[in-house]
């Protein structure tokens, strides 16, 4: 187990957004957290990387257990550097080009020299496709085009996981395509991911897990072969077929 | 009319050399101080620190409140009553950056202000710590939006120092009021030390210019 939480909970203004949260994530997994609007899939994530801080709850990782709120500011740095997340908004550091967006956590943090940053930049901007965009500012770049940035951003620095926190849903349609062949090839590449995402068919194909969400609790998780063709909830089998059924009379 | 233009160009000189012995040393020294005070003044605040933010909240009311010349006077007549002796030149010193940094504290708040909080998010996320993404992502970009506010600020300074001649800084204007009282020629000099002011204010705004050029590379106005 690479990452567990137990009981996590968090409130905001007094309404309880997330009730007790049990999530465990394993070396090589790509899981999809699914669940309608509101479910709170967004702010468990952030959770999980310390971007909102939890009312309660512990956090396993690398074996090490470590109840949340009691966490100081260098564990969670030190937490930080072996994970990564891609934000919806993207969140490229706009004053920065490609590439130094991508060695920022490299030569800042890590103390990377700045040849091997450079090096290690130019090797994730290629593997998103990118690399003759590098001195290219984030307003010079298409919406997918930032988000794949933030995502070499993410790969850099060689996190254990990467949280993806609806990748796709800031851009064009016709733009989603090529941040999720980015994602598929990182999966296939064995990258440990943990996605929220709206994009059922990317779920479908390419996570071995689904955690369905729904009202700050997870209804259901579970191989994704096995959620898609045999939900145990009826109300995961609700959202998967009316999120399902449009797009298979599209196709 | 010989006499007045010969007069011009013997007083020019001589109104000219304090200006730049005086008056932009003055400015210069004056706003690089404030420009100090006003980003630690404005990060303070920007992070609401308990009790300094409600200090510095003070100090902007009272330097925003009242008059400049009002606070040279208590600074240079008044202080000498307590026993706080400064000379001049220094005295200004001191009054012109406070004033001048609880302005641009709020500038530079305001630029911060102004910068997505998903900066920091994403900072945060590559293991930054505040201090660090603060320096390298947030004030860097702060700073182009403050930018334009900012020169205005010191072009407004580069006048307003001739309000030092009122606590006896031989700058620009003391050194032209000399002159109109040997010569009885106040309408000539006058107009020359506006036109020196002027000059001083044109090349600074020629330096606005270029300046914003180079801090717009990584913004969408930068091919215009």
């Amino acid at each position: 187990m690479l990452l567990e939480i137990r009981n996590l909970t968090k409130s905001f203004h007094g309404q309880q957004v997330l009730k007790g949260i049990d999530l465990s994530v394993s070396a090589g997994d790509a899981a999809v957290i699914l669940g309608p609007s509101g479910a709170g899939k967004t702010t468990l994530l952030r959770c999980m990387n310390f971007l909102e801080t939890a009312d309660g709850g512990e956090i396993t990782f690398d074996g090490k257990t470590r109840p949340i709120h009691e966490m100081s500011k260098r564990e969670i740095r030190e937490y930080r550097m072996h994970t990564a997340f891609v934000f919806q908004s993207f969140n490229l550091f706009l004053n920065k080009n490609a590439l130094a967006n991508v060695t920022e956590g490299l030569t800042v943090v890590r103390k990377t020299d700045a040849k091997t940053a450079k090096r290690l930049g130019m090797e994730a901007l290629d593997r998103v496709g990118l690399a003759d965009h590098a001195d290219k500012y984030p307003h010079q770049l298409s919406g997918g085009q930032q988000q794949r940035v933030a995502i070499a951003r993410a790969l850099a620095t060689n996190p254990e996981i990467i949280f993806f926190d609806e990748p796709t849903s800031a851009l064009d349609p016709e733009l989603t395509g090529e941040v999720l062949s980015v994602m598929r090839s990182l999966a296939n590449d064995g990258m440990t991911m943990l996605i929220v995402t709206h994009e059922i068919e990317f779920a479908r194909t390419v996570s071995n897990r689904i955690v369905f969400m729904e009202d700050g609790e997870i209804v259901e998780t579970g191989e994704t072969k096995r959620v898609f063709t045999h939900p145990q909830k009826e109300r995961t089998a609700a959202f998967l077929k009316i999120n399902t059924e449009p797009k298979e009379e599209e196709t | 009319m010989d006499r007045l233009w010969e007069l011009f160009l013997d007083s020019f000189p001589k109104i000219l050399l304090p200006g730049l012995t005086m008056t932009i040393p003055l400015t210069a020294i004056s706003f690089s101080l404030a420009m100090v005070i006003a980003v630690v003044a404005a990060m303070i605040v920007y992070v609401r620190v308990p009790v300094l933010t409600q200090l510095i909240r003070g100090y902007v009311w009272i330097f925003r409140g009242t008059p400049l010349l009002v606070q040279l006077f208590v600074v240079f007549y008044g202080l000498p009553k307590v026993g706080v002796l400064i000379a001049p030149f220094p005295a200004a010193v001191i009054v012109f950056s406070l004033n001048e940094g609880a302005y641009c504290a709020e500038t530079v708040r305001a630029a911060l202000e102004a910068v997505p909080v998903g900066q920091f998010e994403a900072g945060y996320c590559v293991g930054m710590s505040f201090l660090q993404t603060m320096r390298r992502i947030v004030l860097p970009q702060a700073m182009r939006t403050a930018f334009p506010p900012l020169s205005n600020s010191l072009i407004s300074m580069v006048k307003d120092t001739s309000l030092a001649a009122n606590i006896t800084v031989t700058e620009m204007f003391m050194a032209t009021q000399r002159i109109v009282a040997r010569t009885y020629e106040p309408l000539l000099l006058y107009l020359e030390v506006g036109l020196i002011y002027l000059i001083f204010s044109t090349v600074l705004t020629l330096i606005q210019r270029r300046g914003e050029k180079k801090l717009s590379a990584y913004t969408a106005l930068a091919k215009k």
